[in-house]
């Protein structure tokens, strides 16, 4: 008979095994004395040597706002995992995997105690071993720093144990912990004063930064104290912030062999001149905010069900990324990424939309408040349009602008702050305690939401994250995303599949979801 | 002689009058434009979590609070003794920003002016030997089709020509901003073309419609029927004149130079302060866009007063005109 605390400690283990041997053979990663996630798929004959050119389309606005290209805060756009490690990183199955963290556990049933335990040997490319105070004082810096609003919200104190222990104490319990962990900013550097740390490039990854100029892009020679023993495979990575064409222009002419984050309507580029492409299984949302506070139509929820249920996603799929069936939201932070996604019944649904309007008065359809978008993407014009049109099948007409990213935020609350005027957030995916998370904690997300709905949500929401039994979290996940959709507090319009291109000599180079969380340590070059 | 310094006197004036404006309405435009630096630097997902009262301290901690009138005048001050103060986020020097950035949009824009006048004078001479005939009207069709293309269609159309197709040039700069400037020089050779293509086809036509006036005019025909041969009639007789024109010409170039290098810059990704200007403005980093764009209009002024020099020494009718006020 399993004990309450013996369940937590293979709750904790359950962590970092979770989802490893569905991608790898563990007898592969076993011979290679690597974690069973950082193996290589079967039959794969990895050369030494080579350098990995990628072009970055996503906009420069991390590292150029930066006036120290070393900090890690702002490797945003150039992909944080190149030169640092984090304790934990999300894989391509969007499962936790320690990466400077071996394991990790609850101390005990609070979940307010979190123990974890550093890999041991792992050393910074100044030649100093990480210890656990190095881990102590990068979360410490973090959390000064603001790294993090989903870090800094629970985050009560880091104390070391021993040598390459910590322990976290945070201030509410937090079942899904590790996985805050993992995000781009949490970096784990040599400790060093409040004033110099986390300024000097040094990190545990697999390339060790020679040059990085803020406004365009960084070179780095590999690692060969690389804590991943045998890689990485590469001799040097560069990477060079480019708008779309430019990108094409540098992969076609030879000077890039990869390009990240590609716009998807110029993958015929790429692939005209031996190109391939990877995409990943998701990537960004668009989300909308209803001001709920304003005397505005969709107060009434069945108008911003009848709006969810007008909004004809899969033509975005289709049209815009060429992949229907691919991205399913459900009005809410989650995704189909999310296997704790609950997909609405039928998502797209007109007939039933313009019911629910003529039950709300508006039989012959309705005029919304216009709705102001910022394109970060540059497919983001073509989603706007086709997400009108489809509104206006359903006798829904609104007026979706385009609005410069310089100011857009300071636009969007000049009127009605905090929540400001009806706009497209673009929201990262995560977990299901981050994003379910966003409609408690974000009031320009959620918008104004109240009432006996948003009480119950953030009710269980508190009960959710406490819960220990992941089966038991699940459901309740399940019922919180049932909420939202019986109330549809925001809608999300669609979602991105990033993709990436490279050339065919680069092996095993991936798009991720979580387009922060690319690696390069598992790539390599078939000269 | 005191004339022609009144006049030079007149021209210094009225360059500092447009300076002095040319700061009032960048100061003006990056005011009353939404956003500031604050909300620009903080990340989309993370603004959530401030309050109004916290984003109003940071304005009030970076000065954003103060009167117009008084922020204008201390940004004239500034601006005028080159003291372009720090950027607001980091506090640090704008100078240090700007300094590689704008060294290296002079290497591209003074290459772009030398190859653009030496392309200019070749053509335009060649073409004014015979008008009408094979050469001109090859050259000016050329130079008329060139005239209409875009700088974001001629730098691309260059890059598939020479890097992808070609393979003798990057398409993409990777130098750093602080390379050393022959780097930065060897590299420029395409935005360099790129850039002149379109300008050096007006200016052609300017120089070329000059040449063959002078080439037709009474001085010209004497000095031909003195049997002088027709490289030194050209040369020493014809083009001074010819270039009257095309200075002025020569002087709104320069003029376009900072518009098509924002164009150019990105198309090579060249580490200009073309892109530096538009990542500025991205991020509403104030003092760096009044620093740039007050530097740009500095060498406008500059280049129209230099042209104007020219014209003083190489037209006597204008001398003239200056000496009898």
């Amino acid at each position: 008979m399993l004990s309450k605390r013996d369940f937590l400690q293979l709750l904790g283990i359950g962590f970092v095994a979770a989802g490893t041997t569905k991608i790898l053979g563990p007898d592969i990663a076993a011979a290679a004395d690597l974690p069973a996630w950082a193996a290589l798929p079967e039959g794969a004959s990895p050369k030494s040597g080579g350098k990995l050119v990628y072009g970055q389309t996503y906009p420069n606005w991390a590292i150029g706002t930066s006036g120290n290209g070393k900090h890690p805060y702002y490797w945003i756009d150039l992909l944080t995992r190149s030169i640092w490690n984090c304790l934990i990183w999300v894989d391509h199955d969007f499962k936790l995997q320690g990466e400077l963290a071996e394991s990790w556990q609850p101390a005990d049933e609070s979940l307010t105690v979190w123990d974890f335990k550093l890999r041991e040997g792992v050393m910074f490319h100044n030649g100093r071993e990480m210890t656990s105070a190095d881990a102590v004082a990068s979360i410490n810096a973090h959390v000064a720093q603001k790294g993090s609003s989903f870090i800094n919200k629970w985050f009560n104190k880091v104390e070391a144990q021993g040598q390459y222990g910590i322990r976290f104490t945070l201030n509410a319990p937090y079942a899904e912990w590790p996985f805050a962990l993992a995000e781009y900013r949490i970096a784990i550097v040599p400790s060093a004063s409040p004033e110099l740390i986390l300024t000097d490039g040094i990190g545990t990854g697999p390339f060790k930064l020679v040059e990085v100029d803020n406004r365009r892009g960084f070179r780095a020679v590999r690692n060969e104290n690389y804590w991943l023993k045998g890689r990485p495979f590469l001799d040097e990575l560069e990477g060079y912030i480019v708008n779309s064409q430019t990108a094409v222009n540098g992969f076609r002419s030879g000077q890039f062999n990869a390009v990240f984050n590609i716009d998807p309507t110029t993958s015929g580029q790429y692939e005209s001149t031996g190109g391939i492409i990877h995409k990943s299984k998701g990537g960004d949302q668009f989300l909308l905010s209803l001001p709920k506070n304003l005397n505005l139509v969709w107060n009434d929820p069945r108008i911003r069900l009848a709006i969810s249920l007008a909004v004809d996603r899969d033509a975005i799929n289709t049209i815009v990324y060429k992949d229907p069936g691919s991205w399913v939201g459900n009005d809410t932070h989650m995704s189909g990424l999310n296997a704790e996604f609950q997909p609405r019944a039928k998502p797209y649904d007109p007939e039933t939309a313009k019911r629910l309007l003529a039950e709300a008065g508006h039989p012959s359809g309705l005029n919304l408040p216009a709705m102001v978008y910022c394109p970060s993407f540059p497919e983001e014009p073509k989603i706007m349009a086709i997400v009108a049109e489809s509104l206006k099948k359903a006798g829904i007409n609104i007026d979706i602008r385009e609005m410069p990213c310089d100011g857009f935020n300071d636009y969007v609350v000049q009127v009605n702050g905090p929540i400001g005027r009806p706009a497209r957030s673009l929201v990262g995916p995560r977990n299901p305690a981050i994003n379910l998370g966003r409609m408690v904690t974000n009031a320009s997300e959620a918008a104004g939401w109240k009432g006996p709905k948003a009480d119950e949500f953030a009710s269980l929401y508190g009960k959710a994250i406490a819960e220990p039994d992941e089966a038991k979290r699940t459901e309740m996940y399940h019922e919180l995303q049932s909420i939202v959709q019986s109330d549809t507090p925001a809608l999300v319009l669609g979602g991105r599949r990033n993709m990436l291109a490279h050339a065919p000599s680069v092996q095993n180079l991936r798009s991720h979801s979580q387009n922060w969380s690319s690696r390069f340590d598992d790539v390599w070059i078939n000269v | 002689m005191g004339s022609i310094m009144n006049m030079l006197g007149r021209r210094l004036i009225l360059s500092f009058a447009i300076l002095s404006l040319t700061s009032l309405i960048v100061f003006l435009g990056t005011e009353v434009l939404p956003g500031d630096a604050i909300t620009a630097t903080i990340p989309a997902e993370e603004l959530a979590f401030y309050t109004p009262e916290q984003l109003a301290d940071l304005r009030k901690e970076y000065g954003l609070d103060r009167p117009l009138p008084v922020r204008f005048l201390e940004v004239w001050e500034r601006l005028f003794t080159f003291d372009f103060g720090t950027t607001l986020i980091k506090k640090e020097p704008v100078l240090d920003h700007i300094a590689h950035p704008m060294i290296n949009s002079g290497i591209l824009a003074g290459l772009a002016m030398l190859v653009m006048l030496g392309l200019v004078l070749v053509l335009g001479i060649l073409a004014s030997l015979k008008p009408g005939g094979r050469l001109d009207t090859a050259i000016s069709a050329t130079t008329l089709f060139t005239y209409s293309m875009p700088d974001f269609v001629v730098g691309n159309v260059f890059v598939v020509i020479f890097a992808v197709w070609l393979g003798l040039t990057p398409a993409v700069i990777f130098a750093p901003t602080n390379a050393p400037k022959l780097t930065i020089l060897l590299a420029s050779l395409l935005p360099v073309a790129a850039l002149c293509i379109h300008g050096a086809a007006y200016q052609f036509r300017l120089l070329r419609a000059g040449m063959v006036e002078a080439l037709n005019s009474d001085y010209v025909e004497r000095a031909r029927l003195a049997g002088l041969p027709t490289w030194y009639i050209c040369i020493r007789h014809a083009l001074p004149v010819a270039m009257i024109p095309m200075l002025n010409g020569t002087a709104q170039f320069v003029a376009g130079l900072l518009s098509g290098s924002v164009v150019v810059e990105t198309v090579f990704k060249y580490p200009g302060v073309g892109s530096e200007l538009l990542r500025a403005l991205a991020q509403r980093e104030i003092p760096t866009i009044q620093a740039i764009a007050f530097l740009a209009a500095l060498a406008v002024v500059t280049a129209n007063f230099i042209a104007d020099l020219a014209i003083l020494g190489l037209d006597p009718r204008v001398r003239a005109s200056a000496q009898h006020g």
